[in-house]
């Protein structure tokens, strides 16, 4: 877990650190409030690198806040802890990631009328082992109710997807 | 004040068919603001074709129902889902989940109804008794004001997340990095495009907050496999929703206060609701005694961002009408709709189309009852939402999150952009960076961006962020709201050694 921590607050590090490289490319006017911001918000960044790469920094940083941020776990997360298995979690996580890229993937290449339906169905079924029943029950309401508001009351385009445009 | 036309516009109101749209407006109103992703804004855009037919009196009239309806129907999902169904209830989410999960839905729910009507009523008689002097007063607002209301704003959001200060500011100041993403307002210079036209216009806000609260949230949940409430929360039954009511009104000196400062936050443009109901939830939990118990399930602190929220709507009103500057992205609509109607804001409207004004007022006074005893009514029986599975309702909301991002503009740039801040966010909830400050970074960075360099080229410079008084006491406010842990801290550890 504390790896995980690492790599989003090295990416976020990354991400400051590359816009702020970026901005001595503009001109000065354009460039004067993101470097400021910029600035500041890389110190901000250094120091919460510095915190979970050392524990006794993080230890000395929450004597001086007052609090206790819980560095590596939200609270909930330790407490939800308790009941799912961190193993078990992982998978969960890496797979609920997969099944909204999955979405928006099938969005772009089919569109909505036909990503909705197979989505919500092999979600329900796959993921949540509903029974059929619901799973088609569900699938089909949605895309009625879909329907029915964003194209027939709302009249809008939806995608249509790469495919069948 | 022309007595003679109010009393005649609000005969009309509560004549036939004027109540018709009045409650029509408001049940639409609700529906809208309680759907996650939806808005009061998106309800004027859906409702503003059907109005072409209407005299300008009853579109205003439906309008301003639905409009005024929609904050209180966002305060449902916030308390229910931990979802704001609108932006400016992002403040309820604090406390309003929590009792959500200790099986106090019912009583968070009551007392979300009640404060918002009470808010909306004082937000617009406080409107309509300080007109005057308000517009004095904004017509002070300078360049150095609007900067130092942005990041006041975005300072209260990393206080407010606690023990996390550190975190807070630096999501907020990523969130004011990622805002200068697209073309630079003054010089239009592209920044951050890499080429690529979509991101010439910046990265939307409203993808993005459907990715960073929605989609990150609701990941969360189904990762998690539990239902919203707790196990021991059951259902809500009515006597819960009326004991948020009586609530309320023990607490009636907080609603005054947060409605007043909702109203005056309102009246500023551009800062939007999601600051003042941010602005109400500190005060509360500054003022309150035994505040402990704020973040961890208070009615206090579902009590005073509703009140603020609601209250806000009048005040945003001011600018709007008088100026043509809208206090917030509904309010731009409205003057779309007031356009198409053929009525201009300033003084024709004030002269000419008083009538219209008082209808409007009215009607949002109106709107906030007939939601409240809508409110109260079903309260009980949304409160079930919260026993159902997240793996049922979990995959309906990625989809609705997704053609609502789509819809804003019909662009496939918008479904991705939610899909990465909803990764983004569910990465952030977990290890305790604050989403909403990244948001509100993107949301006031901007602004804060305009008015700083607007403000450098200004006669007063740089020294008018200080010498300018109100600008100062802004400033003063965001040091001490930075410096307080800090100085806790220190006392706290002084404390110890002693």
């Amino acid at each position: 877990m504390k790896t995980e921590e690492k790599v989003l607050t090295f990416f976020l590090l990354g991400i400051v650190c590359f816009m702020m490289v970026l901005t001595f490319g503009y001109r000065p006017g354009s460039r004067l409030v993101p470097q400021v911001i910029g600035f500041c918000t890389l110190a901000l960044m250094i120091i919460l690198c510095m915190m979970v790469i050392s524990p006794k920094f993080a230890s000395w940083y929450q004597k001086v806040e007052g609090t206790s941020p819980l560095i590596g776990m939200s609270k909930e997360l330790i407490e939800s802890g308790k009941k799912v298995e961190q193993k078990d979690m992982k998978k969960r996580e890496i797979s609920v990631v997969g099944w909204v890229l999955f979405l928006m993937a099938v969005t772009y290449i089919l569109g909505f009328l036909v990503a909705i339906p197979l989505f919500l169905f092999l979600f329900l079924k796959l993921w949540a082992k509903e029974g059929w029943v619901l799973s088609l029950c569900m699938s089909g309401t949605v895309l009625g109710v879909v329907f029915f508001v964003f194209v027939y009351i709302l009249q809008l385009p939806l995608h249509e997807g790469i495919v069948f445009q | 004040m022309d007595w003679e036309l109010f009393i005649a516009t609000l005969a009309n109101l509560l004549g036939w068919p004027g109540i018709l749209f009045l409650i029509s407006g408001t049940i639409i109103g609700m529906i809208f603001g309680a759907i996650p992703g939806l808005s009061g804004t998106t309800a004027i855009v859906v409702l503003i074709p059907m109005t072409f037919g209407m005299n300008p009196s009853t579109a205003m009239l439906w309008l301003g129902a639905a409009y005024g309806a929609a904050t209180y129907g966002g305060a449902i999902p916030s308390i229910l889902i931990n979802t704001p169904g609108e932006a400016p209830n992002a403040a309820t989410v604090i406390d309003g989940f929590p009792m959500s999960q200790k099986g106090k839905a019912g009583i968070a729910l009551g007392a979300a109804a009640t404060a918002s009507t009470l808010g909306g009523l004082i937000g617009l008689l406080i409107t309509l008794s300080l007109i005057p002097l308000l517009i004095k007063f904004l017509m002070s607002f300078s360049y150095q004001e609007f900067f130092m209301m942005a990041f006041l704003g975005l300072c209260i959001i990393a206080v407010l997340g606690e023990g996390t200060l550190i975190k807070g500011l630096a999501s907020g100041g990523l969130g004011i990095m990622l805002s200068f993403i697209g073309f630079d307002p003054i010089t239009s210079e592209l920044r951050y495009t890499f080429g690529i036209e979509y991101l010439w216009d910046g990265i939307p806000v409203v993808p993005a907050i459907f990715g960073l609260l929605a989609i990150g949230e609701v990941m969360d949940l189904i990762i998690e496999g539990k239902t919203i409430a707790s196990p021991r929360a059951t259902r809500a039954p009515q006597g819960q929703v009326w004991e948020g009511v009586i609530e309320t009104f023990k607490n009636i000196p907080l609603v005054l206060r947060s409605s007043a400062l909702g109203t005056f936050i309102g009246a500023i443009p551009g800062v939007g609701g999601t600051v003042a109901g941010f602005f109400a939830y500190m005060q509360a939990k500054q003022t309150c005694k035994n505040n402990e118990t704020f973040g961890k399930g208070d009615v206090r602190g579902v009590i005073a961002p509703e009140a603020a929220n609601d209250a806000k709507e009048g005040g945003a009103l001011l600018p709007t009408l008088a100026f043509g500057i809208p206090g917030s992205s509904a309010m731009a609509v409205f003057l779309g709709a007031l356009t198409l109607h053929g009525l201009d804001v300033g003084q024709d409207i004030f002269v000419t189309h008083l009538g219209v004004v008082y209808m409007l007022i009215l009607a949002m006074l109106g709107c906030h009852m007939v939601a409240a005893v809508i409110g109260l009514l079903v309260a009980d029986k949304v409160a079930i939402l919260t026993r159902i599975r997240p793996t049922l309702f979990g995959p309906i909301i990625f989809v609705v999150c997704l053609i609502g991002a789509y819809a804003l503009r019909n662009s496939m740039g918008d479904v991705f952009v939610t899909v990465l801040f909803g990764l983004l966010g569910y990465e952030m909830r977990k290890f305790g960076f604050s989403r909403i400050a990244l948001f509100l970074g993107l949301l006031l960075g901007g602004m804060a961006e305009i008015s700083f360099r607007q403000a450098l080229m200004s006669e007063a410079g740089t020294a008018g962020f200080f010498t300018r008084p109100i600008s100062l006491v802004l400033f003063l406010t965001m040091l001490v709201m930075i410096t307080s842990p800090y100085i806790r801290g220190y006392r706290k550890r002084r404390r110890q050694s002693v």
